[in-house]
């Protein structure tokens, strides 16, 4: 018996919704939340507001499950509902503008102790991410993190593949050059050499 | 193939994105540059830290949130469509145990309430003042109220039921028009209907409303009067 690919039970699985049921929408919902919350939660969007997104996302499949052509790819569409309403959240973001004097302060503390720790990359690969351009950004989360094939990332995104290729790259390219140091320290400390250490 | 070129490939090659050919020649030219080869090295230990950093999850009560939602919204559109001309919902196989159920408790509260009556009023109505002169009649009806929000208006099963069974009673009372005087009567009983994981309980109660008997000849000189 031939394997049901992850298009094929994706579409299963919707028209089961469509029929009303709510067990199938739930395995729906398993199979992407994180999946959404790993691009969108990395997009300089608070998590509450992330998750409120991927919730709006779900929320407007399921009122819309009935007009679902499919010819085209589930997950395409979810995707381009969710970076859609990530967009607009952004904008607004860009617009009014609330920072909180604590997170900052506390930012400022991870970032000193991170600076003296070189193996903790977490959150300079994170801040690196964030401070990509918006176009880069989806692009990279969307083929890198999300390992989404470059078809499937120009339909989401509406733009010719060649165009996603060079996004792609730019963005690699931009990543490449902000990390480069970080990069060359870890490789030197995995081939156990010895980083200066400041003792005063 | 020069540096320049090499690197701009460098971070597609080791993903396997580029063509044989591209390959190729960036291999010919890894095996000769050492400089490039330290680019290569940066490419990958990148990729591996991105493939390192701890995935995003979302919370466990996610599913439960998005569900509450679905369930609010679900009702919002029932109630638009409920009063959309056309949409009006209807008794539908899947359902018909539910109404047939509420049906029966129903019916059963207005034959109770049927019999109270009788012994309320009189069995025919009461003539004023004279054959031609409409007389006093009362009627029982039946209200929904949800318990748990009084404000809601009937919606769902009772609700539709009680709708039915009122305008039943409204067509065979067809001769006879209000007065507008209506009582509740009693506490009434507490049905219960559970729906997208709530459960709304509804009193129902039986509503006791006077009418005006208007004399056969005169109805359709006085059709839609209200006294």
């Amino acid at each position: 018996m031939e394997k049901e690919t992850a298009k094929d039970l994706d579409h299963r699985l919707l028209r089961q919704v469509q029929k009303g049921d709510m067990v199938a929408f739930n395995e729906l919902v398993n199979r992407y939340r994180d999946r959404l919350m790993n691009v969108i939660g990395r997009m300089r969007i608070s998590r509450e507001c992330a998750e409120d997104i991927i919730q709006e996302a779900f929320l407007r499949v399921y009122q819309h499950r009935d007009k679902f052509d499919f010819k085209h790819c589930f997950s395409t569409w979810l995707y381009t509902i969710a970076l859609n309403l990530a967009r607009n959240e952004l904008r607004r973001n860009k617009k009014y503008k609330f920072v909180d004097i604590f997170d900052m302060q506390n930012k400022e503390v991870e970032t000193s102790v991170e600076a003296k720790v070189p193996s903790n990359l977490g959150p300079a690969l994170q801040g690196a991410i964030e401070s990509l351009p918006e176009k880069y950004k989806i692009a990279f989360l969307l083929r890198d993190i999300d390992e989404m094939p470059y078809e499937e990332v120009a339909r989401v995104l509406s733009v010719p593949l060649g165009t996603v290729k060079s996004r792609v790259n730019r963005a690699r390219s931009i990543l490449r050059d902000k990390l480069k140091p970080r990069m060359e320290e870890r490789n030197a400390l995995s081939k156990g050499a010895l980083l200066p250490v400041n003792l005063f | 193939m020069r540096c320049r070129k090499v690197r701009s490939f460098l971070s597609t090659y080791f993903r396997g994105e580029t063509t044989p050919d591209e390959s190729a020649k960036i291999e010919r030219h890894l095996e000769e540059c050492g400089s490039c080869r330290r680019e290569l090295e940066v490419h990958r230990s990148l990729n591996a830290a991105f493939q390192e950093m701890p995935t995003m999850k979302t919370s466990d009560d996610f599913n439960a949130r998005l569900f509450a939602k679905i369930g609010q919204e679900n009702f919002a559109e029932k109630k638009t469509k409920a009063y959309m001309p056309g949409r009006v919902p209807r008794f539908g196989t899947t359902k018909l145990a539910t109404y047939a159920a509420m049906a029966v408790i129903v019916l059963a509260l207005g034959i109770g309430l049927q019999l109270d009556q009788n012994l309320l009023s009189p069995s025919s109505p009461q003539m004023a003042n004279g054959p031609d002169q409409p007389a006093q009649d009362t009627d029982m009806y039946l209200t929904a109220q949800p318990v748990n929000n009084p404000l809601m208006n009937a919606r769902k099963s009772v609700g539709q039921v009680v709708q039915q069974y009122n305008r039943f009673r409204e067509y065979s009372k067809s001769l006879r028009t209000s007065s507008g005087m209506e009582q509740l009567m009693g506490d009434g009983i507490n049905a219960s209907l559970a729906s997208s994981g709530t459960t709304t309980t509804y009193r129902v109660r039986p509503v006791v409303r006077n009418y005006l008997v208007i004399p056969e000849n005169n109805t359709t000189s006085n059709a839609g009067a209200v006294y």
